[in-house]
C-alpha cells in the first residue's frame, strides 16, 4: 500500500509538468503567429465593452445572445458593418437597442471577428441537421 | 480500511481538542462570506427576472448584473475557504498561526477589495473576460491577498514543532500555492483569443476543481482529525490517495474546456478520459464519508457539528449529481459538441459551483461561527430551514435549467432553429428557474440574517483578536 501511495503521489506531482508541457506544445504555433494589429485592437474593444456577458465565443460566455465565433462568415462583412452603424432593437426588448460602434471601432471589431472565424476549432459550432434557409432579418 | 475509519469517527468524549487563539482570524472571513452570499441571492433573483420580462426597468444593465453574480460566486467561497484554512491549520500544525496581525488585516482587506470590484462593475468598468472581469488594480490586490495567505501558511508550516509530513497541511499549502500560481498568468493581456481562453481556464476550472478541492478536502480531514485524534494513519492514507487523485484529474480534466477553442484534436481524448476519471474521487469520497458517518450516532454531535454535517452532506450530494454525473455527461466530446454553450452548461455550473463549493464554504463558515458563538434554540431551527430551502431551491433551479438546456440543444443546435425563437420557447422553464431561485434566496436570506445577528451580538469577539496567550 505504501508503495502504491508513493507512486501515485509522484505521478500526481508530475501531472502539472506534463499538462503544462502539452499546453506549451499546442499553443506554441499561436505565439509565433503574426496577428493583424487591427484584430488585437478589436479584441481589446471586445473586452472593454464586456460583450462576453451576453454573447459567447467558442461557446464560452453569456447564453442570452447568439454565439459569435463564426459570425464573420455567417453574416458577412456588409451586414455586420450595417449592424454596428445602425444597431437595431434587441429582440425581444421593445426599447433597448444594441450598442453601436464608430466606423473606426467597427473596422477593428470586424478584424477581430475575422481572426476568430479563421481559427481552426474542429468545426465547432456543429452544422445543424436540418438547416432552414438562414434568416437574414435584422435584430440579432 | 473502512472498518478502521468507522472506529475512527466514533466520538471520543472528554477529550477537548487543543484550541489556538490565533484561529480567531477566521471569523471576519466567515461573516463576510455569508453576508456576500445573502447579497448575491438577492441581486441574482432580481436579475433572472430580466430574462423573463426583458422590458422590466432595471437599476443596472444586465451585463453589470451578470458580472456581479459571477464574481461573487467565485470570491465568497474563496473567502470562507481561506478563513477555514486559517481556522483549522493551527490545530493540525500544533502551532499558532504565524503573523496573526497580517492575517487579520487580510480578513478586512479581502471583503473591502470585493466591494470595490462590485462597485467598479456597477460603473461599467470591466476586463471583459468571463469570471475575471475585475480591472487590473483589483487583480493585483487579489494577487497580494493570495500571496499573504501562502506566506502565512508557509511560515506556520516552517515553525519548529510543526509535523512536516501531515497530508492535511501539505494539501492546504499546495492549494494555497496553486491559487496564487494559477492566478498570476491572468494578470496579463493575451492578443490571441485561443491563448486567452487557455489561460482563463486556469482560474475558471483549475481553481474550483483543483485548488479549492485540495483545500476543502484537507480542511475536512483536519477537522475530523482534530475531533478524533485516534488512528491518524488510516486517515492519512486515504487523504494522500484523494489528494493525488484530485491533482491528476484536476489538471488533465481541464481538457474538457479546450475542445473547441483551437487546440489540437488530442485534447478531446485528454478531456474525455480524465473527465470520466474525475467521477472516481467523488464516488470514493462519498463512500468513505458514508461509511464513516454511519457509525457515529447523529444525536451525539453538537449542534454546530450537526449543521456543518448537513451542509457537507448537501455538498456531497451535488458533488455526485451535478459535478459528477451531469458534468461527466456534458464533458463527453460527442455530447459537448452540441450541448456546449447552452443552458445545460448553466445548469451544470449552478450545481457544481454552488452545489459543491458553495455548500462546503457555507458549511465551514456556519460551523466555525456557531461553534465559537453559540446561538439561541430558535436560531438553530432557522438555520435548518435555510438549509432545506437552499437544497430545494437549487434542485428546482438546476433541473429547470437542465430541461431548458436540453430543449435548446435540440431546437437550436440540432434542428438549427432561429436563436431568438428558441429563447422564446425556453421562457416557461426560465420562469420555473426564477421560482426555484426565489425559494433558494429565501434560504440564503434567512442564513445571512441569522449570521448577521450573530455577528452584531458578538461584534467585539469577531473584530478584535483575543489577547495572545502567555507561554
Amino acid at each position: 500500500m505504501k508503495y502504491v501511495i508513493i507512486c501515485l503521489v509522484v505521478v500526481a506531482l508530475l501531472s502539472p509538468v506534463i499538462f503544462f508541457y502539452l499546453l506549451y506544445t499546442s499553443t506554441a504555433p499561436m505565439f509565433n503567429e503574426e496577428l493583424p494589429e487591427e484584430a488585437v485592437i478589436g479584441k481589446r474593444l471586445w473586452q472593454s465593452k464586456g460583450c462576453v456577458e451576453c454573447h459567447t465565443i467558442f461557446g464560452n460566455g453569456g447564453y442570452n445572445a447568439p454565439d459569435l465565433t463564426n459570425s464573420f462568415s455567417i453574416r458577412g462583412e456588409k451586414w455586420l458593418k450595417q449592424f454596428f452603424a445602425k444597431p437595431p432593437m434587441m429582440r425581444p426588448h421593445k426599447q433597448r437597442k444594441h450598442p453601436g460602434l464608430t466606423p473606426k471601432d467597427t473596422r477593428a471589431m470586424l478584424a477581430f471577428f475575422k481572426l476568430l472565424d479563421n481559427i481552426p476549432n474542429l468545426g465547432w459550432p456543429p452544422k445543424p441537421h436540418y438547416t432552414p434557409a438562414p434568416k437574414q432579418q435584422d435584430g440579432q | 480500511m473502512f472498518r478502521l475509519l468507522k472506529r475512527l469517527f466514533k466520538k471520543t468524549t472528554g477529550q477537548e481538542p487543543e484550541s489556538f487563539t490565533t484561529r480567531a482570524v477566521a471569523y471576519p472571513f466567515c461573516v463576510a462570506a455569508v453576508l456576500f452570499f445573502g447579497f448575491q441571492v438577492t441581486v441574482v433573483t432580481m436579475g433572472s427576472l430580466e430574462l423573463i420580462w426583458p422590458n422590466l426597468p432595471a437599476p443596472v444593465p444586465f451585463r453589470s448584473g451578470r458580472m456581479v453574480h459571477l464574481n461573487l460566486s467565485v470570491f465568497w467561497p474563496l473567502m470562507a475557504t481561506i478563513g477555514a484554512a486559517f481556522y483549522f491549520f493551527p490545530g493540525e500544525a500544533k502551532n499558532e498561526l504565524a503573523h496573526p496581525r497580517m492575517a487579520r488585516l487580510l480578513s478586512y482587506g479581502l471583503p473591502v477589495t470585493l466591494v470595490g470590484i462590485l462597485l467598479s462593475f456597477v460603473f461599467g468598468l470591466t476586463e471583459g473576460r468571463e469570471y475575471l472581469e475585475a480591472i487590473r488594480p483589483f487583480d493585483w490586490a487579489i494577487t497580494l491577498a493570495l500571496l499573504l495567505f501562502s506566506i502565512i501558511l508557509t511560515q506556520t508550516y516552517l515553525k519548529k514543532a510543526t509535523p512536516k509530513l501531515r497530508p492535511a497541511l501539505l494539501g492546504m499549502l499546495l492549494g494555497a500555492y496553486s491559487l496564487l500560481g494559477l492566478f498570476i498568468p491572468n494578470l496579463f493581456f493575451y492578443s490571441h483569443p485561443a491563448v486567452d481562453e487557455v489561460v482563463k481556464f486556469w482560474v475558471v476550472h483549475l481553481w474550483e476543481e483543483m485548488s479549492l478541492e485540495l483545500l476543502g478536502t484537507s480542511i475536512i480531514a483536519a477537522y475530523v482529525l482534530s475531533s478524533t485524534p485516534r488512528n491518524r494513519r488510516a486517515v492519512h492514507t486515504i487523504l494522500y490517495l484523494d489528494l493525488a487523485f484530485v491533482l491528476i484529474t484536476g489538471f488533465f480534466a481541464t481538457g474538457h474546456h479546450y475542445y473547441w477553442i483551437g487546440l489540437p484534436h488530442y485534447w478531446l481524448w485528454v478531456g474525455g478520459i480524465f473527465s470520466t476519471l474525475q467521477v472516481l474521487p467523488s464516488v470514493f469520497l462519498i463512500y468513505s464519508q458514508y461509511k464513516s458517518y454511519r457509525a457515529e450516532k447523529f444525536q451525539s454531535m453538537s449542534r454546530a457539528e450537526k449543521l456543518g454535517f448537513a451542509f457537507i452532506v448537501s455538498s456531497l450530494f451535488y458533488h455526485f449529481l451535478g459535478a459528477g454525473v451531469l458534468g461527466w455527461i456534458l464533458a463527453m466530446p460527442f455530447i459537448n459538441n452540441f450541448a456546449h454553450g447552452t443552458y445545460l452548461t448553466s445548469s451544470h455550473a449552478h450545481f457544481a459551483l454552488f452545489g459543491v463549493f458553495g455548500f462546503l464554504a457555507l458549511g465551514f463558515a456556519v460551523y466555525i461561527l456557531t461553534n465559537e458563538f453559540p446561538l439561541k434554540n430558535k436560531d438553530y431551527k432557522r438555520l435548518w430551514w435555510s438549509i432545506a430551502f437552499l437544497n430545494v431551491g437549487l434542485l428546482i433551479m438546476g433541473l429547470a435549467l437542465a430541461i431548458a438546456g436540453t430543449l435548446e440543444t435540440y431546437l437550436y443546435r440540432i434542428l438549427g432553429n432561429d436563436f431568438m425563437e428558441t429563447q422564446r420557447i425556453l421562457i416557461p422553464y426560465l420562469v420555473i428557474r426564477t421560482a426555484g431561485g426565489a425559494v433558494f434566496s429565501a434560504g440564503g436570506l434567512i442564513l445571512a440574517w441569522t449570521i448577521f445577528k450573530l455577528a452584531i451580538g458578538n461584534l467585539h469577539g469577531i473584530i478584535f483578536l483575543p489577547p495572545e496567550r502567555r507561554k
